[in-house]
This record gives structure tokens, C-alpha cells and sequence, in this order.
């Protein structure tokens, strides 16, 4: 049974109109559950769009229990979580949840899930309105049972009471029950009663993914299923300036080719119809190519020259005080990044008898894509239908929601027929929303001691966020359509507290005497650019945390005991301590070309923290680096799924070593060139060091989110480790092995 | 028209002979569980066994399956339906995240495990490397091939 | 040659070598144990008597020879199916002469005739190493030869015209380096057991060291003058073939060379070094334009799957397979991608297609030094498109003759990866 794909079954009801009573948050909220800052505003509005209780959740006759949630599934294993969280607050066996998930029709618009914060949030949202389920229910079973509401005990729905007469949820609901506006005033449950919550639950939508059940996107099979794929311009901003479509036309099962503006298209009965007939065309289109990219070997330069937009995130000098008695400073870099998902993305859209384009997809941001679709395609909001089906991996911003406006585009030439679109593997990795490329600055004043007095930073980016929102102009599809979407609306900031964006993580977590960041902000995208797993905090930590091991060792001072001796806040502390004494840090005999490694950050410097230490051994005859082992230690307040959360972690420090030792999208100054896993190597299962994980649990301390908890501390950690085995600091990313040569030949 | 044995079922489907195998086993034959993640023998979402042996199923024809024996994932399953000891395994270790590579994962290490019913850890990786995962769920992956083996 | 060998099994007889109780491990000199483990890698014994690697030194492995089948014996110290009861003396009688310890004949596929060269204090850690690993009782499969290659006793004819004994004398002539090398080479390394051709006998033709040869349904490249590389091979290049078993002007190594580099990589640095200073006196160089070569390479590589009308063949099977390589192998093997260009891998250059059928078939599993280059199987293609591949990247490649025997190694191939387990 699959949990997430509840789209055509018993009607979930169209969400309903009272969408706009003004709706306070209880205080007795975050009396008991501090929330972080932006996870309570999140959950606030959460509440406030969606006040409705049958918004979220649904008791059945049939004794199953319908959870409604905006967040969406992607490979985080945030669905099982959520069933956690309300299955705990209601009262039932998690069995007994179906779940919906990301529909903008059926469920309550819970905004993008990213950035980690999905959890928090709707941890105190979906908190809130379940214990406010149960509240009502015991209410009414207290009246039915005629004995008050104290005395009544809940077990998998089943209430009863002190004489042992008994009744039950589904017993209790009929009608509009539960259509009424949660007022946030029922007792919430205290951490220390909590049964699921915490517990390794295992995840609702692994067997059907073992087993080949209908699991992913990819899986659906839609009565009269056509075929659709897209030819790409070969540049971004390249015009099709003719195409000869009659012989692609003529091909066997080719339903229709869409030309409009610089958008090409085509749909067949079949995949390979399809794909064939987007080869033709590719041959045959004729494209006026423009070639103005800086490619990849100038980047740094690049960047550094452009005109920027200079703000302080930080602007904490000393004042006063013994002037320095050395500086020290570094230069660090990081290439553009690709998420490169496993699979590439899709969608299925279909145009109903009724204009309504409905459109499954693996978006991220399924309420704001439905308003950039219906924008592009120029129809009322309601005639666009966005429902989340898991695909693959999703590590920020990739191409989902292009997948999904190119579907709907290629739908509305065949009515009544659902078209599926997957991207090719080229398609995606020449396309995709990249994490930007940037260069960090690093400067420090240090005492006598070696000890910091000033730390300055220096950020230089590209954007990071990208998003559609609601803009059509951020749809590929949309930029080549005649007449063309072209504002994209290159934001002119690049991102305020607390979350930041280029800057993400540029404040060291540190307690410096004197702490200067500047924002070097750059705001044109000669590559594509979009959030990326951490925005700007893998560069930043990477250089902050290579810096701070640069600056140890000059001091003469253990890089464990020198990040301690700046660090203040006690979690953090025991963090970076948790995970040296598990690594054996003090121990520790390093043997010929081998090295340790430490980096530890606290993740937007008020989310997750994680610290991490490795090993590596570095070849020098050939270059190759080889992570031997790595630990972390993580900080994520209360866990709500240990099991989930070292899933997260561990991949997170997976993907990073892979971003840290082979990644760079390359580019001359026409086109993308890495366009497969050929031309754009990733971390193989051989590459993969053994991991072990320590989580620190936090009870009662608000859930901080997993998914980027761990970012540039790999690339540090690495960094760290090649300098303490081979005498060599290499601060320009990937560390690939001819670099690696390069650095040990001087 | 072609003719195979799809988990030990027959099959004779009304598909051009070069069509890819990958898109007739997905949309014709309802095979849940290969992927396209590359189309280019690359990444190993695709992997299917035919007589045994892991292909790539993105860059072969139909016709390399015909007359013979295709597993897919329900092909590795218990006769009452429940996951086989593999699949089982990667339910206990909870192998996943999004969990798109997985399936060709699965058939390639059953191939492992077929030829090798005994292997090293070193063994399954090596025997994996060709499969890529890109949440990082290589070690659980791993480790669930391990268990399999142990419970095999 | 019958009548030779009939005369000489009257001549030879070889007495039975009391057996001993296995030697109790923790009486062995661990550094001696450490030193035997080194040799046996140098010496990559594992490669055949290793089937499973959980079931170190079992053997097991069958060797295709052209006499038939001749399985790898259990070399743990298990006392009943392994060497447990042999002593020392009966185990250096075998490396030196070829001598099992009841006095019968050892075949050649065991290269004593390499390891006669071994010096006595080797012997002694390589017998140290093997006593003091997991007995493993495992039984090893009868031999598969046909009359009169299944009669041992004949070996003894063959020994006395093939085999020459006698233990490693270093050339003064030449450096200390030259020589270490030459004992790795020669005595432990056995590289000539597959590299050198071997007679109707199946013994190697001396005068035709190095030169190549086919073995086990692959085929050992010519290592010595007449080497197939297009780039001369530098010291350098050498030494990461040998231990990474990859450069990135030469490529990768497959198949039975893989253990083998596997093995080397244990060894110390300076070891191989030697080893590629002796290799390399039997290369001359030749002053070939290193730049000239590359860049032709470089120019025959894939730009893109895609073949522009003009570049396709006119010759309808090499166009097939021009068409199969754009689709299939020119993703990974093309000039954005991070491969070696074909046109500088011996697979594609040497003498016998092989080996380039091999790995389409059975794809590349990666050596330990580069784990991540890898190649996937491509089991299903058919024969006849196999042929028009391979006749097509020998054509497009290279300047080089076609292949003739393509057919015949298609058919080698599929015997072999129709047996083997891995
Ligand atoms: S889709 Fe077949 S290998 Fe990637
Ligand atoms: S789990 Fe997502 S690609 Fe492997």
C-alpha cells in the first residue's frame, strides 16, 4: 500500500472558501515548544491560511484517518514524519493515515518545502490542529459516554471511559464535525508522553519502492498516456530562427509538434516516438547562438570583477583594544554545483473537458508553480491543477517545475490526453538550476596568541534563490515563448536575516571580538542559478572552517581545542567535543599521506548543527584523496525520527563529499559541456567511506529540520584532512586529483 | 510483435523490435521499477536481468530481451507477493531516501549476490560502483545487501 | 616428442616428502609472516588460487590452457585439502622444481618455472605467510585434460626440455634498481608466464619475450619491444598502470590483470619503480612525437552521440557499427567525457580483438587504485553487431589492418563469460 499517492481515491474535499477568519496563534504554542524564529512565523501562517480543520484532517467511517498536509515528499522522509507527529497528537495507529500530500486543490498551502524548515513548521502547525481533532472528539465522546472529559483515555482511536464503556473516532464524526476553525486552545501533548514521536519509525514509502509498486512519478500510467519531449535551444538565450518541422511530423506516431516562438515540442504515442522525433528537430532547427559566458577556468575572475551590490551582513568592529599582532588571509572557491537528481525530471499534465490543466509533478512548490503555470499559459488560477507525486531526489531548486510547465505546455495540443514528460539526461544537467559558483575572502587580526581579534568575510555571488513563485518568466518553457516571459526579476537583494542567501552561514558561529561580513553581491546569472542544497552555506562554511584550521595551525594550536577556545554557545561545544571523542580525535596516529580533518557549523548559525571529522589519505603519486572514515555529531534539538534524521545527515555528508572532490559543471563561453555523468563524475559506491553518525537529542528543545545540517563542513573537513597529511591547503574546489598534483608540485 | 518472459511470465507484446527495451518493459509491459535516469548505460536505474545477467535496459532494444528470461523487481518477490530477501533486507535497513536509484540497485546486487552468494563488503561495492546514488543511501544500500546475504 | 617423453619418464622419479603437522600459527616469526604476505602479493598469488575472496587461498579457479582445464589447488593450510602437512622443504621442492610433496608433477599453468628463481629467504616467508592463514577445507576439482596431457608423468619430458632451475643471478652489468626489478619481474612477478608466447607445448618461447599472447580468453599485451601502445611508455606511466592499473595515456586494465594490479598496489613504491625500470630496457624509444600521437587521438574522439551526415560510412557493416558506437559507447568514450581516447588503449591497437570484446561484453570492474572508473556490461549484443563494433572502432581508431579473427574471438568470448563467475 503506498501512502503518498492518494490522488484519485475517496473524495478529499475541495478545500473550502473561509479561508480568511482572522485566526490568532495560542500562546500556550510556544510556551512549551520554542519554536526557531522563522519555523513559528511559518507555522503562524500555516494556521492562518488554513484554519480549517478538515483542511488537514479527515476521520472516516471506514476507520481510516485522511491527513491533508502542503509539504511534500522528497526522498526526506517527511510524510512519514508528519504521520508521526499527527498520529501521536490524534491518538491512532499510524496505519490508519492516508495521506495527502501538495495538492493545491485538496490539501492546505503550506509554501515551498525547503530550506529544513518544513518540519518545524508544520510540526507546530499540524500539532495543533490534531490535538485540537482529538480535543473535539473527547468532547463529544464525553457527552455520548456521559462521564467528563478528563476521565476518558485514547488508544488507536478508541476512547473509554473510567466504567469501561467505549467508543470510538469514526463513531463520533459525521458531517461537518470537524469543519470549524481550530482556535488553538486544546491541550497539547507534553514530549515526555510522546510514543511515536522519536521513535525510528520506518518509512511509509520504502516497501512499495522495494516491492515495484506504484511508487514515483514515473510510476503512473494514466488511461491514454502520450509522449511528450521538449528540444532545448542550444544556449540559454539562443532564438530558433527556423525549423523544418514536416519530416519530424511524418514520423510514426508523431501526434503533434508545437512550435511557438522559440519553444519546440512534440507529442507520440510513444517514448521513443518522441525522443526520436525531438532528434529530428533538433537537426533540423537552425538557431541563432550567442556566445558571452565566462567559462569555467574564469570564473573566479570573473566574479570578482563584476560590478556588485555591497551590503554588511555583519558589521561588528572592535573598538579599541591592542592592535593585531599578525594578519593572516585566504582566498577560496567554489565551482558551480549541479543537484543533479538521479532522475531527471517529469511531469504529466492533461487538459480536461473542463479547461482545467491538471498537472502531476515532483515540484518542490506546488502552490506557487500552479499560479506561474496558469500565468503562462494565460488562464484563471483554478485552471491549473498541481498534485505532488514523489520523483527523484530533490536537493533545492531542479527542474521539476520547468517539467511540469513543459508538460502543461505540450497538453493543451492534445486534449483529453495525459502527456508524460521526462527530461533526458542532457536536457537536465545542461538546464537545471545550478547552486551559484562564488568566491570568499577571508581576513583575520590575531593576537599574540594566534587567538582572532578581527575575522572579516568577504562573499562573492551570483544569485542563489530562484524560484518561480508565481512568475511565469522562471519557467524555462515560458522564457521562449512568442511573445516571450522575460522577467525574470533578478532579485537586486541578495538576502536579508535570518535565513540569508549568498550569505548563508558568511557569520562565523564563533564569538570574534571584531566580526566584519560583506556581501559582494552579483546580481546577473550568465549560468542559471537556483537554490541548491544550502544556498550560499557550503562555500561559506567550507572557507570560514578551512580558515579557522589555517589559522590553528599557525597558532600551533589543535584545530578541536582552537575552534573551542572561540566557541560560546554550550550545544555547540558539546557538538564539536561529541564528535572529536567518537572519531578517537585525541588519539588519533595518522601514519604516512594520512590526515585528520574537523569543521563544525550550526546551519543559517541558528538551525542544526553538525560537526564532522574524517580521515583521509591522500596519493601523491596520483592525487586521489580517499576519505577513509567520517563521523559526525549532530544537533537537531528534539528528534522526531532518529532513524530519519541520520539518513539525512549521512546522505548530506555523502552528496557534499561528492561536490567537495570531483564537482564542477564545466562551460566554455557558448555552452554547458557537462551534460551526463560522463562529463560531470559523482561520488561512486567505491569512493563511499564507512560513516558513524552520533545524534544528540534534545527533548523539549524545538526540532531544528535535518536536511542541510551538514553542508560545507565536508568540504572543510576534507580540505583540513589533505593539510594535515600532506602539508598542502587547497582552497579551490574540487579536489580533484590533477589539482591535488598541482598543489603538491607547488 | 515480441516474446519474452517477463518474471517468469510470458509476454508477447505489439511493439517495433527497436524499440528500447527500458520504455516497453515501463509503459507496455507495466513493469514497475527500472528508470530512466540517463539513457546512456551510465547510471543504472534502468537495470534489469535478462537471463540472469544486469543490463542496462535504456540502451538495448526489445529484441535483446526476446526468448528469454527479464526480472524485474516483482520478479524478486515471494510467491504470496512480499518482498524477497533482498527487497526485504532494503526494507530493514531502510536503503532510501527518494529511493529512484533503488530499483536498478536491487537487480544489479541480485546478480551479485547470484554469482556470489558470500560477498565482502569491498565485493558489493565494487559489484555497485556502476549504480549511481545520489542521496547518498550508498552504505545503508550496502549493508542491506550484506543482511541479504547473511539471510540467503 | 612421445617417444622423448617416454624415454625420460624412466629417467625421472621424485620421492614422496614426509608430511608434518601443520606449524601452530602463533610460532611463526610475524615478521617473516609480514614479509611472505608482501612476496605473495608481489608474486599475486591470490589472482589464482583466491576463487572467493572470503575463502582466501581455497583455489578453485580454473585456468583455460590449450590442453584443457586446469583448476587452481587449495593452497591454505588445511591438512587434508589444502598444504597443511606439507614442511618447508616439500613446499620450496614445489616452487623450485615443480614437485608436489608426494613426488608427482606439478603442470606449468603453476609457473615454477618463474618461481625456481625465488631465493631461499623468500621461500621461507612465502611459507611462513601461507601456514600462518585460515585452513580452508576445500576440495579441488579434478583437472578437465584430455590424453596424454592428463598423465603427469609426461611432464617430466617437459621439464627436462622447458625448465630450467636454478635461483635468480642478478646481472652486474646493470644497477641495483635494474636487478630488483628483474628479480620481481622475473622470479615473483612471473609477468612472462602470460606476456611471453608459449610453443605447442606450452612453453614460453624465449626468444619471443614479451611479445604478447593469448591466455585464458584474454590476451596478455605485448609488454616488451613490439608493445601495441601508441605512446611510448614513460617510467611514470608505467608505474600507475601498475599499481592504480590505470594511466590516463593508456588506460585501464581488465581482466585477469586486474588481481594483478590489485596485488601490486601492496607493494612498496621503490619496488615498482624497479619493476618499471626493467620492463621499460626491453622498450626502445623510438623518438615517435608524443604531441603528434596524442593529438590525432584527440582528433578521432566523439564530439557528440550524434554523427553528422557526411561522417557516416558508406561500407554497410562498418556503418552499423559507426551507428551502434555513436549510440552506445561514444556517451563515456567521447572528448568531454573523462576517458582515455580508444585510439591509445592496446585493446584497440593490438594484434588480437579480444580483449576490446571482452570488456563490451563483460564491462570493466574497477582496479583498487582507481575505484571509480568503471564500464557497465553490455551482455546483450548480439554477435553480429559485436563484430561490425569492434571491426568499427579498429577502423575509425586506428591506421592500423582490420582484424581478421574477430568471429573466432567473439566465440572465445562467449565461452568465457559463459562459465565464469565473478
Ligand atoms: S537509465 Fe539506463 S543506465 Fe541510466
Ligand atoms: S536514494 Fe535517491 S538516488 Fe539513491
Amino acid at each position: 500500500m503506498n501512502k503518498m499517492l492518494s490522488l484519485s481515491r475517496r473524495g478529499f474535499l475541495k478545500k473550502t472558501g473561509c479561508l480568511t477568519v482572522a485566526f490568532s496563534l495560542p500562546l500556550s504554542m510556544s510556551a512549551d515548544l520554542a519554536f526557531a524564529e522563522d519555523a513559528l512565523a511559518d507555522a503562524h501562517g500555516d494556521l492562518r491560511s488554513n484554519p480549517m480543520l478538515d483542511a488537514w484532517i479527515r476521520i472516516n467511517a471506514d476507520g481510516t484517518v485522511d491527513l491533508m498536509i502542503g509539504k511534500v515528499e522528497l526522498g526526506q522522509g517527511i510524510v512519514t514524519a508528519f504521520a508521526q507527529v499527527a498520529a501521536e497528537h490524534l491518538d491512532v495507529d499510524i496505519a490508519r493515515l492516508d495521506i495527502l500530500s501538495g495538492d493545491t486543490f485538496y490539501a492546505p498551502d503550506q509554501g515551498t518545502t525547503a530550506g529544513s524548515n518544513s518540519m518545524p513548521a508544520a510540526y507546530g502547525a499540524l500539532r495543533v490542529v490534531a490535538s485540537e481533532v482529538r480535543a473535539v472528539l473527547l468532547d463529544l465522546a464525553a457527552d455520548e459516554l456521559g462521564v467528563p472529559v478528563d476521565d476518558l483515555s485514547v488508544e488507536d482511536g478508541t476512547i473509554t471511559g473510567p466504567n469501561g464503556a467505549e467508543t470510538t473516532y469514526w463513531d463520533l464524526v459525521e458531517g461537518e464535525t470537524l469543519h470549524r476553525e481550530a482556535t488553538g486552545q486544546a491541550p497539547l501533548k507534553s514530549p515526555e508522553d510522546f510514543r511515536v514521536i522519536g521513535q525510528r519509525v520506518p518509512r511509509l514509502d520504502i516497501p512499495g519502492m522495494m516491492n515495484g509498486e506504484t511508487t514515483f512519478l514515473q510510476d503512473l500510467r494514466p488511461e491514454g498516456m502520450v509522449f511528450g519531449q521538449v528540444v532545448r535551444p542550444p544556449t540559454y538565450r539562443a532564438r530558433l530562427a527556423n525549423v523544418e518541422t514536416a519530416a519530424a511530423e511524418a514520423l510514426p506516431g508523431v501526434m503533434a509538434v508545437i512550435r511557438n516562438g522559440s519553444f519546440l515540442g512534440v507529442v507520440a504515442e510513444r517514448q521513443d516516438q518522441a525522443l526520436n522525433a525531438a532528434n529530428v528537430l533538433r537537426q533540423v532547427a537552425e538557431w541563432e547562438v550567442e556566445s558571452n559566458l565566462p567559462g569555467n577556468e574564469n570564473m573566479k575572475e570573473w566574479l570578482l570583477s563584476q560590478e556588485a551590490i555591497v551590503s554588511k551582513k555583519k558589521d561588528e568592529p572592535r573598538s579599541g583594544g591592542p592592535e593585531p599582532a599578525k594578519w593572516m588571509e585566504a582566498e577560496y572557491y567554489r565551482p558551480y554545483h549541479m543537484h543533479g537528481s538521479l532522475g531527471t525530471s517529469a511531469a504529466i499534465a492533461t487538459l480536461g473537458d473542463d479547461g482545467v490543466t491538471t498537472v502531476q509533478t515532483h515540484s518542490q512548490s506546488v502552490y506557487a508553480t500552479a499560479r506561474a503555470i496558469a500565468g503562462m499559459l494565460g488562464v484563471e488560477e483554478d485552471q491549473v491543477h498541481l498534485q505532488h507525486v514523489q520523483g527523484s531526489g530533490c536537493y533545492g531548486h531542479n527542474m521539476a517545475d520547468d517539467a511540469a510547465a513543459d508538460a502543461a505546455l505540450l497538453a493543451q495540443a492534445v486534449p483529453g490526453r495525459p502527456v508524460f514528460m521526462q527530461y533526458t539526461r542532457e536536457d537536465e544537467h545542461r538546464w537545471e538550476p545550478y547552486g551559484s559558483a562564488m568566491v570568499l575572502k577571508t581576513r583575520a587580526g590575531l593576537d599574540e596568541d594566534g587567538n582572532v581579534l578581527d575575522w572579516e568575510f568577504d562573499v562573492y555571488s551570483t544569485p542563489h534563490g530562484m524560484r518561480p513563485g508565481g512568475n511565469p518568466a522562471r519557467l524555462i518553457p515560458a522564457q521562449y515563448l512568442d511573445p516571450p516571459f522575460d522577467e525574470i526579476g533578478i532579485p537586486q537583494q541578495s538576502g536579508g536575516p535570518p535565513n540569508y542567501n549568498t550569505a548563508r552561514n558568511a557569520i562565523a558561529d564563533y564569538a570574534f571580538p571584531g566580526h566584519v561580513v560583506t556581501d559582494h553581491y552579483v546580481p546577473q546569472i550568465p549560468l542559471r542559478v537556483s537554490s541548491t542544497r544550502g544556498l550560499g552555506a557550503f562555500a561559506n562554511i567550507f572557507a570560514c572552517e578551512s580558515f579557522m584550521d589555517e589559522l590553528a595551525h599557525d597558532a600551533g594550536v589543535d584545530p578541536v581545542e582552537y575552534r573551542l577556545r572561540h566557541m560560546e554557545d554550550e550545544r555547540a561545544r558539546d557538538c564539536i567535543m561529541a564528535a572529536a571523542e567518537r572519531f578517537g580525535w585525541d588519539s588519533f596516529e595518522g601514519g604516512r599521506n594520512r590526515g585528520r580533518g574537523f569543521a563544525f557549523a550550526r546551519y543559517k548559525n541558528y538551525a542544526a548543527m553538525s560537526a564532522v571529522a574524517l580521515e583521509v589519505e591522500v596519493n601523491p603519486r596520483n592525487g586521489r584523496i580517499r576519505v577513509i572514515r567520517a563521523v559526525t555529531a549532530s544537533d537537531a534539538g528534539e528528534i522526531v525520527n532518529p532513524d530519519g534524521l541520520e539518513n539525512q545527515i549521512e546522505g548530506g555528508l555523502i552528496q557534499m563529499l561528492s561536490w567537495t572532490l570531483k564537482e564542477e559543471v564545466r562551460f566554455d563561453d557558448t555552452r554547458v559541456m557537462s551534460d551526463d555523468w560522463a562529463s560531470y563524475p559523482i561520488l561512486t559506491f567505491n569512493e563511499v567511506p564507512p560513516i558513524e553518525n552520533v545524534l544528540i537529542n534534545r527533548p523539549g528543545e524545538p526540532y531544528l529540520g535535518a536536511g542541510e545540517t551538514l553542508v560545507g563542513q565536508a568540504g572543510a573537513s576534507v580540505a583540513n584532512a589533505v593539510f594535515d597529511a600532506v602539508g598542502v591547503r587547497m582552497r579551490d574546489l574540487p579536489l580533484t586529483p590533477s589539482r591535488v598534483q598541482d598543489a603538491l608540485r607547488g | 510483435m515480441v516474446a519474452f518472459r517477463l518474471n517468469g511470465e510470458d509476454v508477447d507484446l505489439d511493439v517495433p523490435n527497436d524499440s528500447t527495451l527500458l520504455y516497453v518493459l515501463a509503459f507496455d509491459a507495466n513493469a514497475l521499477g527500472p528508470k530512466y535516469g540517463c539513457g546512456k548505460s551510465q547510471c543504472g536505474s534502468c537495470t534489469v536481468l535478462i537471463d540472469g545477467d544486469p543490463v542496462r535496459s535504456c540502451d538495448v532494444t526489445v529484441s535483446a530481451a526476446a526468448g528469454r528470461q527479464v526480472t524485474t523487481l516483482a520478479g524478486l518477490r515471494e510467491a504470496d507477493g512480499g518482498p524477497g530477501p533482498l527487497q526485504r533486507a532494503m526494507i530493514e535497513e531502510q536503503a532510501a531516501q527518494c529511493g529512484y536509484c533503488t530499483a536498478g540497485a536491487i537487480m544489479q546486487a541480485q546478480a551479485l549476490l547470484d554469482r556470489n552468494p558470500n560477498p565482502t563488503e569491498s565485493e558489493v561495492r565494487s559489484g555497485l560502483n556502476e549504480i549511481l546514488c545520489r542521496c547518498g543511501s550508498h552504505n545503508r544500500i550496502v549493508r542491506a545487501v550484506l543482511r541479504a546475504a547473511e539471510e540467503i | 616428442m612421445v617417444a622423448g617423453v617416454g624415454l625420460v619418464v624412466w629417467a625421472e622419479r621424485h620421492p614422496a616428502l614426509a608430511p608434518v603437522d601443520p606449524p601452530d600459527p602463533d610460532t611463526l616469526d610475524s615478521a617473516l609472516v609480514e614479509q611472505g604476505e608482501m612476496l605473495a602479493a608481489a608474486g599475486y598469488c591470490s589472482s589464482c588460487h583466491t576463487t572467493s575472496s572470503a575463502e582466501p587461498y581455497a583455489g578453485g579457479r580454473p585456468m583455460e590452457t590449450p590442453f584443457g582445464i586446469v583448476y587452481a589447488t587449495n593452497i591454505s593450510p588445511d591438512p587434508e585439502t589444502g598444504i597443511g602437512t606439507w614442511s618447508e622443504e616439500a613446499f620450496k621442492r614445489a616452487m623450485h622444481e615443480g614437485i608436489r610433496d608426494d613426488g608427482a608433477y606439478l603442470y606449468p599453468a603453476f609457473p615454477y618455472d618463474h618461481f625456481t628463481q625465488i631465493t631461499d629467504e623468500d621461500i621461507s616467508a612465502l611459507y611462513a605467510y601461507f601456514m600462518a592463514q585460515e585452513p580452508i577445507r576445500a576440495e579441488t576439482p579434478a583437472n578437465e585434460l584430455g590424453f596424454p596431457f592428463n598423465i603427469r608423468t609426461l611432464l617430466a619430458g617437459w621439464n627436462l626440455l622447458y625448465f630450467t632451475p636454478g635461483r635468480f643471478a642478478p646481472d652486474p652489468e646493470r644497477g641495483e634498481e635494474w636487478n630488483r626489478g628483474a628479480y620481481l619481474v622475473e622470479a615473483l612477478g612471473h609477468c612472462g608466464a602470460c606476456h611471453t608466447p608459449r610453443n605447442a607445448f606450452g612453453a614460453r618461447e624465449t626468444a619471443r619475450k614479451f611479445e604478447g599472447a593469448r591466455v585464458d580468453g584474454w590476451y596478455a599485451t605485448g609488454i616488451g619491444p613490439g608493445s601495441p601502445s601508441p605512446l611510448q611508455w614513460s617510467e611514470w606511466a608505467m608505474v600507475n598502470y601498475l599499481i592504480d592499473g590505470w594511466d590516463r595515456d593508456h588506460g585501464i586494465a581488465a581482466g585477469p590483470m586486474t588481481p594483478v594490479v590489485n596485488n601490486l598496489a601492496h607493494l612498496p613504491e621503490d619496488d615498482i619503480y624497479d619493476m618499471a625500470e626493467y620492463l621499460l630496457s626491453f622498450q626502445e624509444d623510438d623518438g615517435r612525437d608524443h604531441e603528434a600521437i596524442l593529438a590525432l587521438a584527440e582528433e578521432r574522439e566523439f564530439e557528440s552521440q550524434t554523427i553528422p551526415e557526411a561522417d557516416l560510412l558508406d561500407d554497410p557493416a562498418l556503418r552499423r557499427g559507426q551507428e551502434r558506437f555513436a549510440g552506445s559507447c561514444a556517451d563515456c568514450h567521447r572528448r568531454v567525457a573523462d576517458t582515455t581516447p580508444l585510439a591509445l588503449v592496446s585493446s584497440v591497437t593490438g594484434p588480437d580483438p579480444i580483449n576490446l570484446i571482452n570488456v563490451t561484453i563483460d564491462g570493466i570492474r574497477p582496479p583498487d587504485g582507481v575505484p571509480d572508473k568503471s564500464m557497465p556490461r553490455f551482455t546483450t549484443i548480439g554477435d553480429e553487431e559485436l563484430r561490425d563494433l569492434v571491426a568499427f572502432i579498429r577502423h575509425h581508431f586506428t591506421d592500423l589492418p582490420e582484424w581478421e579473427d574477430i568471429d573466432e574471438a567473439i566465440a572465445t568470448a562467449r565461452q568465457t563469460f559463459g562459465r565464469r563467475s565473478d
